[in-house]
C-alpha cells in the first residue's frame, strides 16, 4: 500500500504536477503565438486571414483524437524526437487550446479603438511599439481571460495528448489520463481524489482569472 | 507649403483634389460628406489613396502610384474632434508618448505652460473635461515636433465658450511654433480667424480657393449659414487708459466695453479673443443718443449679400465683422458698399477668453 496525502498517492501527485507543468507551458505557447495572431486577424488586411482563421478554429470542432492524429503525422514527419514526451503533451494541449485564446483576444482587440493605434503611429511609434504600448494594454482583460480559458482547456486535455504523448506513468500521464487509467483497472472510487483535485485546481484558476479580468475592467485602464 | 493631388474612390463617392498653396495654415471647408476628412486622412497616411502626390513643407509623403511614406515617418500631428487620448496613460504619459518623434520641437515645459496643462499632468483621460482633453490632444501632437499639423474639426461639438477657448489655443500654437497646418472645418468663422488661405470642397471636388474672408463671404452668400458660421472672432488688446476703468478692449482705434466678469477675463489678460455673434449687432445710419447699449462704433460697409431673406453685411470697424440684418433694414438704411454707419453692441453680447 503506497503512502497517500490528501487521498492521492505518489503517482497521482506526479500526474497533478505534470498536468500543471504541461498546461502552463501550453498556455504560455498559446499566449506567445496567439496574441500576435489575434491582432493580425483583427487588424490585418490580408485575404489569407479567412484561411488562417479556419485552420485555427478546426481544433475546436474536430474530435481531439483527430487533432492529435494530425499532430502525430506532423511530428513524425519533422523527426523532432518530441513524440511521447511531456513536450508533445504540451504541444497537443496548446494546439487544442489556441483557438480559445485567439478568439477571445481577437474580440478584445476588435473592441479597442483602431484610431488609437493610428494616432500612436502618427506619433512615431513602430508597429511593435503600438502593439506593446497600446493594443496589449487596452486588450489586456481579454488577453487574460483568453489565457485563462486556454490554460483550463489545456489542463483538461485528453484525446490529442493520448495520441502524441501516450500514457506513460510518471512521464506523460497527466490527470485526465490518470483518471482514465484508474477507471480501466480499479474501482470507480479510486479516481475520486484526482477528479476532486482537477476540479479544485481548474475552478480556482478560472475564478482567479475572472477576478483579475474584473479588477482590470473596474480600474480601467489597468496599466500605469 | 502644400502640394496636394489626391484621387480616392469610396463606392459612389470620389475625391478629386489638386492644388498648391503657400499658406502656413490652410483651411479646408465644406459641408459634411464633401471629402474634407478623407483628404486629411490621406495626408496622414490613415487612408490609402488610389493615386496621390502629397508634398508638405518640401517633404513628399506620397507620389504617383507609390505606396507612400509609412505613417510613423510622415511627421504628422493629428487632432480630430474626438481627442483619441490613450486611456491607460496619464496626461503626462500621453504627452510624452511621441515627444520629439519627428525632430527637435518645442520643449515639454513650453507646450505644457502654453496650453495650461500643468495641473492636469497626473490625471487620467477619463477624468478630463471635453476642453481639457482637446487641449491635451493638441499638446501631444505639437510635442511630437510634426512637419504638419492636421486638425480635423477640432471645435466640433464644443459650446461657444469652449470653441473660443480652443480657437485661442490654436492661435497661440500657430504664433508660437509656426507649424504648417491643414485645418478642416465645416464652419466658416473659425477658418476666417485662423487660416491664411481656404479651399472649399463640395462633393469631393475643389470648387473654390482664396483668402478665407472673401471665399467664405461667397460661401455664406450661397449656403444658409449655421449659428456657428456667424460668430465674429477677433483679437483685441486690453485698454487700461479709460477713465471708467471697466473691462475695455481696443478694436482698431475704437474702444469696446465688455460686461464685467465672469463674462470677461479682464483681470488676467492683456490680449483676448473676443466673440460677437452677427445677430447680436445693430446697424444705424445716425448716431443714437441715450442708449443702454455700451458700444457704438464707427464703421463702413464692405459688402452686402442676401440669401433666402437673410442679409449678411460685412462692416469694417477696424476689424471686419459680419452683421445679420433683414432685407427691410437694408432698404431702409440704404446699405451698400462704402456707406458709413454705426455698429451698436451690448456689452454683454461680447464674450472674451484669454488669447
Amino acid at each position: 500500500m503506497t503512502a497517500t496525502f490528501l487521498g492521492l498517492d505518489a503517482a497521482d501527485w506526479h500526474a497533478v504536477a505534470l498536468s500543471l507543468r504541461v498546461s502552463v507551458v501550453a498556455a504560455a505557447l498559446c499566449v506567445a503565438l496567439g496574441v500576435p495572431l489575434a491582432v493580425w486577424l483583427a487588424r490585418g488586411e490580408s485575404r489569407w486571414r479567412f484561411v488562417v482563421e479556419t485552420v485555427l478554429t478546426a481544433p475546436l470542432v474536430v474530435p481531439p483524437v483527430v487533432t492529435g492524429f494530425a499532430l502525430l503525422l506532423v511530428l513524425r514527419a519533422c523527426g523532432s524526437g518530441l513524440l511521447f514526451t511531456w513536450w508533445a503533451a504540451a504541444l497537443a494541449s496548446a494546439v487544442v487550446a489556441l483557438p480559445l485564446l485567439v478568439r477571445t483576444t481577437r474580440a478584445a482587440v476588435e473592441q479597442t479603438d483602431r484610431r488609437l493605434t493610428l494616432v500612436a503611429a502618427s506619433l512615431g511609434a513602430s508597429r511593435w511599439r503600438c502593439f506593446w504600448t497600446i493594443t496589449v494594454p487596452l486588450a489586456g482583460p481579454g488577453i487574460v481571460g483568453g489565457a485563462a480559458l486556454a490554460w483550463a482547456r489545456a489542463f483538461g486535455e485528453f484525446g490529442a495528448t493520448m495520441v502524441v504523448a501516450g500514457n506513460i506513468p510518471e512521464r506523460t500521464r497527466t490527470i485526465p489520463l490518470a483518471i482514465w487509467t484508474s477507471l480501466q483497472s480499479r474501482p470507480l472510487s479510486s479516481a475520486a481524489g484526482l477528479v476532486i483535485a482537477s476540479l479544485v485546481v481548474s475552478v480556482a484558476a478560472v475564478a482567479l482569472s475572472e477576478w483579475l479580468v474584473r479588477r482590470c475592467q473596474h480600474e480601467k485602464p489597468c496599466s500605469t | 507649403m502644400f502640394d496636394l493631388t489626391i484621387h480616392k474612390r469610396f463606392g459612389d463617392f470620389q475625391l478629386e483634389v489638386a492644388g498648391r498653396s503657400d499658406a502656413r495654415v490652410l483651411g479646408i471647408v465644406g459641408p459634411s460628406g464633401s471629402g474634407k476628412s478623407t483628404l486629411l486622412n490621406v495626408v496622414a497616411g490613415f487612408v490609402r489613396p488610389d493615386e496621390a502626390h502629397v508634398v508638405v513643407a518640401d517633404q513628399a509623403f506620397a507620389s504617383h502610384g507609390g505606396p507612400g511614406v509609412p505613417i510613423r515617418r510622415r511627421g504628422v500631428g493629428y487632432v480630430c474632434q474626438e481627442p483619441l487620448l490613450f486611456p491607460h496613460l496619464s496626461v503626462r504619459g500621453n504627452l510624452r508618448y511621441g515627444q520629439g518623434a519627428h525632430g527637435h520641437g518645442p520643449t515639454f515645459d513650453e507646450v505644457v505652460d502654453l496650453l495650461d496643462l500643468r495641473p492636469l499632468l497626473t490625471r487620467r483621460p477619463v477624468t478630463l473635461s471635453g476642453g481639457e482633453a482637446r487641449r491635451t490632444a493638441i499638446a501631444r501632437a505639437v510635442l511630437s515636433a510634426p512637419r504638419v499639423l492636421l486638425l480635423d474639426e477640432p471645435l466640433a461639438g464644443l459650446d461657444a465658450e469652449l470653441a473660443a477657448r480652443t480657437l485661442a489655443l490654436l492661435h497661440r500654437v500657430k504664433s508660437a511654433f509656426h507649424i504648417p497646418t491643414l485645418y478642416v472645418s465645416h464652419t466658416t468663422s473659425d477658418v476666417v480667424f485662423l487660416c491664411d488661405e481656404a479651399w472649399q470642397l463640395e462633393g469631393g471636388r475643389l470648387v473654390g480657393r482664396g483668402a478665407p474672408r472673401e471665399l467664405l463671404a461667397d460661401i455664406r452668400a450661397r449656403h444658409t449659414p449655421t449659428p456657428s458660421d456667424l460668430r465674429n472672432y477677433f483679437l483685441a488688446r486690453r485698454d487700461r487708459g479709460g477713465a471708467d476703468g471697466g473691462c475695455v478692449f481696443r478694436v482698431g482705434d475704437q474702444r469696446l466695453v465688455l460686461a464685467e466678469p465672469p463674462n470677461a477675463p479682464c483681470a488676467s489678460t492683456e490680449i483676448a479673443l473676443l466673440t460677437v455673434h452677427a445677430s447680436d449687432m445693430i446697424l444705424a445710419r445716425e448716431k443714437p443718443n441715450r442708449l443702454s447699449a455700451r458700444n457704438i462704433l464707427n464703421g463702413r460697409v464692405v459688402g452686402v449679400s442676401e440669401r433666402d431673406g437673410d442679409v449678411l453685411v460685412t462692416v469694417d470697424v477696424g476689424e471686419r465683422w459680419v452683421v445679420r440684418v433683414t432685407p427691410a433694414a437694408v432698404r431702409d438704411l440704404r446699405l451698400a458698399p462704402d456707406v458709413d454707419l454705426f455698429v451698436i453692441i451690448k456689452a454683454s453680447a461680447i464674450s472674451a477668453v484669454p488669447a
